[in-house]
């Protein structure tokens, strides 16, 4: 694929974690580091984006990853505003372009956009000014891209290094953008072994040749793990006849205790938010202190804003 | 008017290539191939035939109008335009219309409307049921005596089965030929890209290949129970190739066609998220696509049609699921068969007949034949002419071209009953 993110390997938009070289993650990484000491030291806030303006405009209700997009930008001094498309123009047949160059008219310099469309960012990214910069917030399945970001730097956190690592993601894969974009920041930055499990209904077609290696054995795909990552299933995947319970969902893919006995002692459990416990996750297991779910949150704020104040940086 | 043609090379109904004919055309009719006096009638226009080949009869099996439904912007005369440019003399049109084609007014007043235009020949498919909705059969005597030339349900397949064998039945009562474009309605809802590790990446929701396996089954399960004459459209995955073989080794009454897109791109164009590869079924593998080569060498495949589906840019300009499905390709079409006759080392004259002669048979249970036959349909090809498609170059409505190469040749002429009615 043309990677329109990247102009001459320098980074223009954050699209998808897919063609981003090891060498720009591990420079945002760098950079959210950065910004974890300052609040370590107790700066709340920089000026490096002081007079910039961002627009997030979101297709899709979200309320954490926005608002964590929102913090980020207001603790660069970032000029914010909030559009909830999905409740405004949209809904008046105005097309998305239409709503992105009426709000280019109005002196935005970069876009925060979540749609349900995947390749929306990319889409927006490919028909707007090149001076206007894009951060894909989550487009349909295809790609978060500041989540499998800030889950790497995460993981980095706890286990320095990425190459004797064994990490199980598990759940709804099918319909994961967190999923492609954890699968890609890892391959990226040299795991040797990943695996994805779930029941055949929620694994994508042609999972391997992401660089992964499947399961449909929970047990199986957790056992001497050093980390690992949930994904939340959606109430509506039992609509559709992916899976015929809760209850059972939980037996076979539920992350309990005993699960967590068969990876390694020292194994890391993440979730990317909102958990439902009891359907993927069993209590005692997300607030045990293997878990890392709320460091993941303060870590995505630092990743958010290296992220846009990178991009602000490129011409 | 007389026409004489000098020096032209013609694809003959044999499907061979006569060189350097001489064809002189009179009152409509070819009358002497073998022309060579001295043309003293003033009255005859002469056509250099330097670098041109005659090529009789294209019929296309697969397109879209979008008419009636879309008349406020004159699609019709640039659809028809656009047909005549690409040298497409029979045009046989889907009934996925607004209103649907189910009331034979509506199919004598697209015949009509279009001859105004042009006296093009254009074969409007009925809808197999009425609306399309696949409860209640469309009036298939009437709407065939108004001009529908066969019967189809466009890209709603009939869920109902018991609805579906019905049709088989009543259509074999008349000897009507169903023109069936296989997709599972379940499998196939609300999915825009082939089910692979392509659309995986992409996080395109994919079509499952069974969507368009399953449905052959079932329609060669009843053709070989009732008789029904099948003709299967856009065929993309290998496995129908291999189901088609068998049953046309068993005397199944079956035929089927594919897509021009199928031959020129595959899944791997869809990167990008370029919405002119967002296509109906979608683009499939490399090796859907091989197989698809090997069956049309050795004539599984019967025909290959253009999938014509002007669309417009607005509706293209969308994140590729929201965006309308569909390629232009009526006037790029001849010029690709060329093109891919050089890519993939196929003979041009086995191409040639999958758009002209076996088509032409399908619909009309016979061969045409060029020296005998009055009242010709053909276009004249120049191959010396290259171009660049482009929103300026066509007349469609779509300006839904997935690729901006250049095009070696190009329709230089087109003649509907022995009579010029384009020159480019």
């Amino acid at each position: 694929m043309h990677n329109i993110q990247l102009n001459n390997g320098q980074l223009q938009h954050l699209l998808c974690i897919e063609g981003l070289s090891r060498q720009i993650i591990e420079e945002i990484f760098t950079r959210a580091d950065s910004f974890l000491d300052l609040e370590n030291n107790n700066v709340k806030k920089t000026d490096l984006l002081n007079g910039k303006t961002i627009c997030n405009l979101f297709f899709e209700n979200s309320t954490r990853t926005r608002t964590t997009f929102e913090i980020a930008a207001k603790k660069l001094s970032a000029d914010v505003i909030n559009l909830n498309v999905s409740t405004s123009s949209q809904s008046k047949g105005e097309s998305i372009l239409d709503t992105i160059n009426n709000l280019i008219a109005m002196h935005a310099d970069m876009f925060v956009i979540r749609h349900n469309q995947s390749g929306a960012a990319h889409f927006i990214a490919k028909h707007i000014n090149k001076n206007i910069k894009v951060v894909n917030a989550g487009d349909g399945y295809h790609s978060h891209p500041t989540q499998g970001l800030l889950d790497a730097f995460t993981i980095r956190h706890y286990k320095k290094d990425f190459k004797k690592l064994k990490i199980a993601i598990v759940g709804d894969i099918k319909h994961s953008r967190v999923a492609r974009s954890e699968i890609n920041a890892l391959n990226i930055l040299g795991v040797p072994e990943i695996r994805v499990i779930a029941p055949q209904t929620l694994m994508p077609y042609g999972v391997k040749d992401l660089g992964v290696i499947p399961f449909d054995n929970l047990d199986h795909g957790v056992k001497d793990v050093d980390v690992i990552m949930m994904l939340r299933l959606q109430k509506e995947r039992m609509d559709s006849a992916l899976i015929p319970s809760q209850e059972e969902y939980f037996k076979t893919y539920g992350l309990t205790s005993k699960r967590v006995d068969l990876a390694n002692p020292d194994c890391i459990i993440m979730h990317p938010g909102p958990m439902n416990r009891g359907v993927e996750i069993e209590s005692s297991v997300a607030d045990s202190n293997k878990a890392v779910i709320l460091p993941q949150v303060s870590f995505g704020i630092a990743i958010r804003m290296a992220v846009m104040s990178l991009l602000m940086e490129k011409k | 008017m007389k026409y004489l043609i000098k020096n032209i090379n013609v694809f003959d109904s044999n499907s061979e290539i006569q060189t350097n004919q001489n064809i002189y055309i009179s009152k409509g009719k070819i009358e002497n191939f073998s022309y060579n006096k001295n043309n003293n009638d003033k009255k005859c226009q002469i056509i250099d035939g330097a670098n041109k080949l005659l090529v009789p009869v294209i019929t296309d099996l697969y397109s879209n109008l979008k008419t009636p439904g879309e008349e406020h912007r004159s699609i019709l005369d640039q659809e028809i335009s656009a047909a005549i440019a690409g040298g497409i003399t029979n045009v046989c049109c889907q009934p996925a219309t607004d209103p649907v084609l189910d009331e034979p007014s509506l199919i004598k007043d697209l015949i009509s409307k279009a001859n105004k235009i042009f006296p093009i020949n254009i074969k409007p498919f009925a809808a197999i049921t009425k609306n399309l909705a696949g409860e209640q059969l469309s009036e298939m005597k009437e709407l065939f005596d108004a001009g529908a030339i066969g019967f189809s349900q466009a890209e709603k397949p009939i869920i109902d089965t018991k609805v579906l064998l019905r049709a088989f039945e009543y259509a074999k009562t008349f000897g009507f030929t169903l023109f069936l474009r296989p997709t599972e309605n379940y499998l196939s809802k609300n999915t825009y890209a082939n089910e692979s590790s392509i659309a995986t990446r992409l996080g395109l929701k994919g079509s499952n290949r069974n969507s368009e396996i399953i449905e052959i089954l079932k329609y060669i399960a009843l053709s070989k129970d009732i008789g029904t004459k099948i003709h299967l459209s856009k065929i993309s995955c290998k496995e129908s190739l291999e189901i088609i073989q068998k049953a046309k080794n068993e005397n199944i009454n079956v035929t089927c066609d594919v897509s021009i897109n199928q031959l020129l791109f595959s899944e791997q164009d869809i990167d990008g998220y370029n919405t002119n590869y967002h296509l109906v079924p979608p683009l499939r593998s490399k090796i859907d696509q091989k197989e698809i080569f090997n069956n049309i060498e050795n004539d599984v495949i019967d025909a290959i049609s253009s999938d014509h589906c002007p669309v417009d840019l607005d509706k293209k300009m969308l994140p590729f699921e929201e965006s309308e499905p569909g390629a232009s390709s009526f006037e790029t079409f001849l010029p690709l068969i060329f093109k891919i006759a050089q890519d993939q080392q196929i003979n041009i004259t086995k191409l040639l007949s999958k758009i002209s002669l076996e088509p032409y048979k399908i619909l009309n249970n016979k061969k045409y034949d060029l020296n005998k036959c009055a009242n010709i349909d053909f276009c004249l090809y120049d191959e010396s002419l290259n171009w660049i498609p482009s929103q300026s170059s066509i007349k469609t409505s779509g300006k839904n071209i997935p690729f901006e190469y250049e095009l070696q040749g190009r329709v230089s002429h087109t003649f509907v009953d022995g009579e010029k009615i384009y020159e480019l």
